[in-house]
């Protein structure tokens, strides 16, 4: 179960397609709260195993049994505390926050723009895959250009006639020609006497 | 290379590049994550004022993972957009550095629709470099300044930021207002160090805005007049007043000190980051609490819940805002009271609905939507001081109608019924008219409807008989009553008088004296003087209007021309009410 907490959700709908939300399928794996109580939080607590990720707003107000604002701080810090402590995992979205895989926060508008990926991935394959939620479905193409970065960052820096001892090179290649392996490659551009400059024109007409 | 500026997540790569480039430590900025805009801007601010910039090379991808990105776009952003550099600064070269071409980069990246920083990349002063020493070196030395006149068509001309969707529009609204505002008052570092104030301005869509409108002044301006308000009591009400408001309206009301009241609204908050009400009603009441309390000026937003009342699209009554309805609840205490109606809404009938209840002005807070210059808001500033200068003015109206009402409440008690509904008729009229009066002719049309109570008073009191005696109430004929000035009192002859249409002042005279016994002479000339007043008026004549006399200066002064304002109104109303008194 995949749960959000966003207390801004009835917005939603005026920035992002949420009705398939409604959708059985979905609504089966994701539980949206968007007026969470003391309550609901006990009762988290309580079904903590079921819990795969919880999603919850930055600035998220608590309310009462009346549907009132009340002052939440403390029992949102100690609740987002509990779940640490139990290693659950977490996500935390907002307006104006830069994405940060690490610190597993990220913009609002990017997180309800990848949920939909994320969650028929998570009900294809059972599994929670968090870097759609950062990235979206395309986040191997953005795995696939980080490892070529780094790739053609490592031959930067090496010489030339030590890239073919590089496993990060030897990678990079291996994503970009699959058709022939690394060395045959490495061994081409010697041959042909490349200079750095070539090498990473070579790799950017490439990608 | 002199002056030119690294950003550094202190990798391997990004270390051979400062020393292959021969870079110090003092210009190697050390790259960090924030969390958003405001702290994007917080930083790089820091580091172009703490040092002297000419060019900065800046990696495109900045991550702490290692996956690719466009964050490097962002921060070229933030310093062209940073309005509390000089242009110049702001225009330095910028050299990227990305392992991949431009069509590369702009193909296989996806950048955010707000935002655009994609854009950056086609204005002038932005350079490409790979990663190779040789590469930057070329384009650091190539890299040229570009001119100030440039700043907006080759660059502000050339990006596309837009607000997020998901900023709510009062609440930029209301920092933008307050940041205006603050700015041409002379109080803009106070009200930009507040946080609740930065975080909005320091966002990229904010930034872009005041660029583009050219809407920040590094200077900080002086108010040379501020509002004189010494000993004034005003009352500010806002449900922004802890986000910047009540403190720029304490500055802007100094001179009142502890007598400008501004209800703090955020015990009535939740504490979180929307700062949204948890308890309105506790608001409301503790504003309602203030209503009759002497207040010379009343400051009062329009919309004070704004979750229920600023809200896209739905289209809500202003007679239903709850600015509206405490406007209502303080006039119908007392409709002398003077409001300026503060609002964010540009919508022309939510004012007209607040001036028509009797709101005396109305200040539109400046919203990003229209382009202001510095200069368009200091004429916005002088227009509001104005009004309050003009509600100071008009103080009297509030102590007329208290006045008026306890009046009223003694006419109540009169035996005669038919004088007491014309009187209660006359005072209301003159009120009114008192009220809309700023003209000279207004404010003596005023006097002459207030008189009109003393002639209501005497054909109340006088029978006109046969020879043309006038009999007060059934009782004993008007005397022929006149003034001694030397005497300073009031005698007759024991003759009646006989006469079509005697003085107003007689006939009042004779009232008094002759039926009530009275004994204050002063009070009866008092009355003949502003009977006569009242007709140098109505027939124009000069020999009575421009009475002069000289001041205890000896300056000339023309006593009589006070019917041209509150003043002489006021005066009047004096010897009226106690007139009443005596019925």
């Amino acid at each position: 179960m995949i749960v959000v907490l966003d207390d801004t959700f009835s917005a939603r709908h005026k920035f992002s397609d949420v009705s398939y939300l409604k959708d059985e399928k979905y609504h089966l794996v994701v539980k949206i709260l968007e007026n969470p109580t003391k309550k609901d939080f006990r009762e988290l607590v309580s079904e903590g195993h079921k819990v795969q990720l919880l999603c919850n707003h930055r600035s998220l107000r608590l309310f009462n049994d009346k549907l009132e604002v009340i002052d939440g701080k403390e029992a949102i810090l100690n609740f987002f505390n509990y779940l640490q402590a139990e290693k659950m995992q977490r996500i935390e979205f907002g307006r104006d926050m830069h994405s940060n895989l690490k610190a597993k926060t990220l913009d609002k508008d990017v997180f309800y723009t990848n949920l939909k990926p994320f969650l028929d991935n998570f009900i294809d394959y059972g599994k929670i895959e968090i870097k759609i939620l950062f990235f979206g479905s395309h986040y191997q193409e953005l795995e696939f250009l980080s490892a070529i970065n780094q790739m053609m960052d490592e031959i930067n820096i090496m010489d030339i006639d030590e890239i073919q001892n590089n496993s990060l090179i030897l990678h990079g290649l291996e994503l970009l020609y699959t058709e022939k392996s690394p060395l045959q490659i490495i061994n081409k551009w010697k041959e042909k006497g490349l200079n750095k400059k070539e090498i990473l024109s070579i790799i950017n007409n490439k990608i | 290379m002199e002056n030119v500026c690294l950003i550094s997540d202190f990798s391997d790569k990004m270390k051979r590049i400062a020393l292959g480039l021969n870079i110090g430590p003092e210009y190697i900025i050390s790259n960090q994550i924030h969390e958003n805009e405001k702290d994007y801007h917080t930083w790089l601010n820091t580091e172009f004022q703490e040092k002297n910039i000419e060019k900065i090379i800046i990696p495109v991808s900045l991550s702490d993972d290692g996956t690719v990105n466009t964050n490097g776009l962002l921060l070229g952003l933030h310093i062209r957009l940073n309005y509390e550099l000089p242009v110049s600064k702001r225009l330095i070269p910028i050299i990227f550095l990305t392992n991949f071409t431009v069509e590369n980069l702009i193909k296989k990246n996806q950048f955010d629709r707000d935002n655009n920083s994609q854009n950056l990349i086609f204005t002038k002063g932005v350079y490409f470099s790979s990663f190779l020493i040789e590469d930057i070196i070329h384009s650091v030395t190539n890299a040229k300044e570009s001119l100030d006149i440039e700043y907006s068509r080759l660059f502000l001309e050339k990006i596309n930021i837009h607000r997020k969707d998901t900023v709510g529009g009062h609440d930029i609204a209301n920092t933008w207002g307050c940041f205006k505002l603050a700015q041409v008052a002379g109080i803009k570092d106070k009200i930009f160090e507040l946080d609740i104030i930065s975080k909005h301005l320091k966002q990229l869509y904010a930034k872009f805005l005041i660029c583009t409108n050219e809407s920040y002044s590094p200077k900080t301006l002086v108010d040379l007049q501020p509002i004189k308000c010494t000993g004034k009591k005003i009352l500010f009400i806002d449900d922004k007043s802890d986000e910047g408001w009540g403190l720029l309206m304490k500055e802007i009301f100094k001179a009142a000190g502890t007598n400008f009241v501004s209800i703090d609204s955020s015990p009535y908050k939740a504490d979180d980051y929307h700062r949204s009400f948890k308890d309105f009603e506790g608001f409301y009441c503790e504003c309602l609490s203030h209503v009759g309390q002497d207040w010379d000026l009343i400051i009062i937003d329009l919309r004070l819940n704004p979750d229920k009342e600023d809200i896209d699209n739905e289209m809500i009554s202003p007679t239903d805002f709850s600015g509206y309805k405490l406007i209502d609840e303080f006039l119908k205490a007392n409709a002398g009271y003077q409001i300026i109606v503060f609002t964010a809404s540009n919508k022309i009938w939510n004012v007209n609905a607040a001036s028509k209840r009797g709101a005396a002005a109305y200040y539109i807070k400046e919203s990003p939507e229209f382009n202001y210059t510095v200069k368009e808001t200091q004429k916005h500033y002088e227009d509001f001081k104005k009004d309050v200068t003009n509600c100071f003015q008009k103080n009297y109206l509030r102590d007329i109608f208290k006045r008026n009402t306890n009046l009223v409440e003694k006419i109540d008690n009169l035996p005669d019924t038919d004088l007491g509904d014309e009187l209660k008729n006359q005072t209301t009229l003159a009120y009114e008219l008192l009220k809309i009066s700023s003209t000279q002719t207004q404010f003596a049309y005023a006097y002459i409807s207030l008189y009109m109570i003393i002639e209501l008073i005497n054909n109340a009191f006088y029978k006109k008989t046969s020879g043309d005696r006038w009999i007060i109430e059934d009782g004993e004929a008007l005397l022929d009553w006149s003034y001694g000035k030397n005497a300073k009192i009031y005698t007759h002859t024991n003759i009646t008088v006989s006469t079509n249409k005697p003085p107003e002042w007689r006939k009042l005279a004779g009232i008094y004296f002759q039926l009530w016994n009275g004994k204050d002479h002063t009070f009866i000339h008092d009355l003949s003087v502003l009977i006569t007043k009242r007709n140098g008026f109505v027939h124009n004549d000069k020999s009575i209007l421009d009475i002069r006399d000289t001041d205890k200066k000896g300056n000339t002064i023309y006593p009589n021309h006070d019917i041209y304002t509150a003043n002489g109104f006021i005066k009047l109303y004096d010897h009226i009410e106690k007139l009443i008194g005596y019925l």
